[in-house]
């Protein structure tokens, strides 16, 4: 569970979040807002990568000021850009990294990078550099160098935003299907229809708060 | 270190390598043509602190002694370790440290930024460099010095740029993050 | 990406490790410079371009290529020693340069970048006492062999931008742009990195 207790961010003068109180519980979370509504600050409170001004945020017991390293190891991001997300040359290289706080021995690692591998059904790229991977294959080895961590909450900052709408889906899809508490930013409203809470920030507020059929159509309204 | 600091060197180290790769620049009057990598070095300095920038061009020199031709021209190897500009070489980790430095004491006005570099980039460069081209050539260190002064201009131009170059950067984004060393 | 110096070949000096090179090249080096005696220098120099172009097998043209870059210092060299010394000396300094070079040049060569790589890391074991981290060091290798296309290629498409608006030549116009791009970018590559857990490599178990 995550606790935000009255969490406000500031970047140099602007109050990009405000005074926000809620606590996380559900299992699919999504976050929708216009650009500079505060999503990705927002996004990036949740693991520590940034961290309030004002306020605390805690995740299962622990806040991300004072125990960073134990929330990073609960939470798991996937990044808007998978080129700044993939760091070593090759895809199985990339996934080891993920691994490398565990310590793990040579034959476990590469049984668990394959059998992750399959999960995500990228057996195929095992090898293959993966800078030369299409957009859609990055954004999933990308997730996949997150999973295998084991993650408990996968929280996601606009995954789908760089790709096509048929790449767009295939992650978004693989994203619900998850185990894992998942929390995504977005634009595309569309992929939310089965989450079960939908936040809509605006002006660095929760505008609206609740279920997809109810949140979704509240954002949209003004335009349509 | 943290991730920041290792990316930083990392992304500095190979922005250094990567303006060897350019083609060489032609500046009007000068006859060695100007490559970029004293370049690198300057902007490090300038932009991403002492350690880190003496770290990033450290590392730039392990991984041409490794055998990566990252020096202009595509050279590289143990080779340019024992040529007669091995000491050029030697001196860009300190002298990035030293532009670092200087920046960190007084300020990053475009004034100091140039004195830095004409200082660290250049100076620090010829004291280190010269002798040992000396030693190596068996030439007297008046005689070597007098050699290495054909890349002065060029590198007069490059501690302009830098400085210039430097300037905006640290005014165009977020500074405090990256002036400390 | 970027590829190392290594020629593959399969001569037994190929096949020779790494530090048994590096020492080898260590003791060439130090022969080289205590040799003071012109005719010793030229055989010692004959004796290392046939083991490089012959017994290890390089060839040649791969001689003449690692030479050609010296050839303005020789002159340089030739031209003062000359002048101010003796033909001899002159002589025994440049073979003295090109030799050094050359033998350097064969352990590039003829070792493969993993196996430099491991030597370093093992020196590198060394220093562990002194905070010295192989495992970091390693890493930040692979790291910076990984971003030099992505910087080239950040350096190289600001350059077409201000070429296509006709600032080619204004180098300040050129880097502003690419440097603060290198710098949003490190910050996004690092909040990766801490994302992935990257400050917990160090922990124990």
């Amino acid at each position: 569970m995550i606790s935000i207790d009255h969490v406000t961010v500031r970047l140099q003068s602007r109050v990009v979040l405000d005074d926000l109180a809620l606590s996380l519980t559900e299992h699919r979370i999504g976050v929708i807002g216009d650009n500079g509504s505060g999503k990705s600050t927002f996004a990036k409170l949740l693991n520590g990568l940034l961290l309030p001004d004002h306020g605390t945020v805690t995740v299962d017991g622990f806040d991300t000021r004072s125990d960073g390293k134990k929330v990073r190891s609960r939470v798991g991001f996937l990044f808007q850009n998978p080129d700044n997300q993939i760091v070593m040359p090759t895809v199985a290289e990339d996934l080891a990294l993920g691994l490398k706080p565990l310590r793990l021995d040579g034959d476990v690692l590469r049984q668990r990078i394959s059998d992750t591998l399959e999960g995500f059904s990228l057996s195929h790229l095992a090898d293959r550099s993966a800078h030369l991977l299409s957009g859609g294959e990055k954004q999933l080895v990308a997730l996949a160098g997150v999973m295998i961590a084991e993650p408990d909450i996968l929280v996601c900052d606009e995954p789908t935003t760089l790709l096509d709408r048929r790449n767009a889906e295939l992650v978004m899809k693989t994203i619900a299907d998850l185990p894992c508490t998942v929390i995504v930013v977005t634009h595309h409203v569309e992929h939310l229809d089965s989450f079960d809470r939908v936040l809509v920030l605006d002006k660095g507020r929760i505008s609206h708060d609740g279920a997809p059929d109810c949140a979704i159509p509240l954002y949209l309204g003004p335009l349509s | 270190m943290s991730a920041k600091d290792t990316v930083l060197v990392a992304m500095f180290a190979a922005l250094t390598a990567a303006l060897g790769l350019l083609p060489p620049i032609p500046v009007p009057f000068v006859p060695v043509p100007v490559t970029g990598q004293t370049l690198g070095i300057m902007l490090s300095g300038c932009v991403i602190g002492a350690r880190r920038a003496a770290l990033a061009m450290l590392l730039l020199l392990v991984l041409l002694a490794l055998g990566l031709p990252l020096l202009s021209g595509g050279r590289g190897g143990l080779g340019v370790f024992v040529g007669p500009s091995a000491g050029y070489l030697i001196a860009w980790p300190l002298a990035a440290y030293c532009i670092g430095a200087f920046v960190s004491r007084f300020g990053a006005s475009i004034g100091v930024l140039f004195l830095a570099n004409c200082v660290g980039g250049i100076g620090l460069v010829y004291v280190v460099g010269v002798p040992i081209m000396a030693l190596v050539l068996d030439l007297s260190v008046g005689n070597a010095a007098l050699a290495g002064s054909v890349f002065l201009p060029g590198d007069l131009i490059k501690a302009g740029v830098a400085s210039a170059v430097a300037a905006a950067v640290l005014r165009a984004y977020p500074t405090q993050k990256n002036t400390q060393a | 990406m970027i590829a190392g110096l290594y020629l593959p070949g399969d001569g037994w000096i190929h096949g020779l490790s790494a530090p048994v090179k590096l020492g080898f090249m260590f003791f060439t080096g130090l022969t080289i410079v205590v040799i003071s005696h012109v005719s010793v220098m030229v055989l010692l120099t004959i004796s290392v371009g046939f083991i490089f172009s012959v017994v290890a097998g390089l060839g040649f043209k791969r001689l003449w290529l690692s030479t050609r870059p010296l050839l303005i210092w020789v002159l340089a060299i030739l031209l003062a020693q000359l002048w101010l010394v003796s033909a001899e000396a002159a002589v025994l300094i440049s073979l003295r340069l090109v030799t050094l070079v050359w033998v350097a040049t064969l352990v590039t060569y003829t070792t493969r970048l993993s196996e430099m790589s491991d030597v370093l890391a093992a020196m590198c074991s060394v220093l562990r006492p002194l905070g010295v981290n192989p495992e970091r060091i390693a890493f930040l290798i692979a790291l910076t062999i990984r971003l030099i296309p992505s910087v080239f290629d950040i350096v190289r498409d600001v350059r077409d931008v201000q070429k296509a608006r006709g600032l080619e030549r204004a180098y300040i116009a050129m880097f502003v742009p690419a440097l603060t791009r290198l710098l949003r970018e490190s910050d996004a590559l690092s909040d990766a990195l801490t994302a992935r857990g990257f400050e917990r490599w160090g922990d124990k178990r």
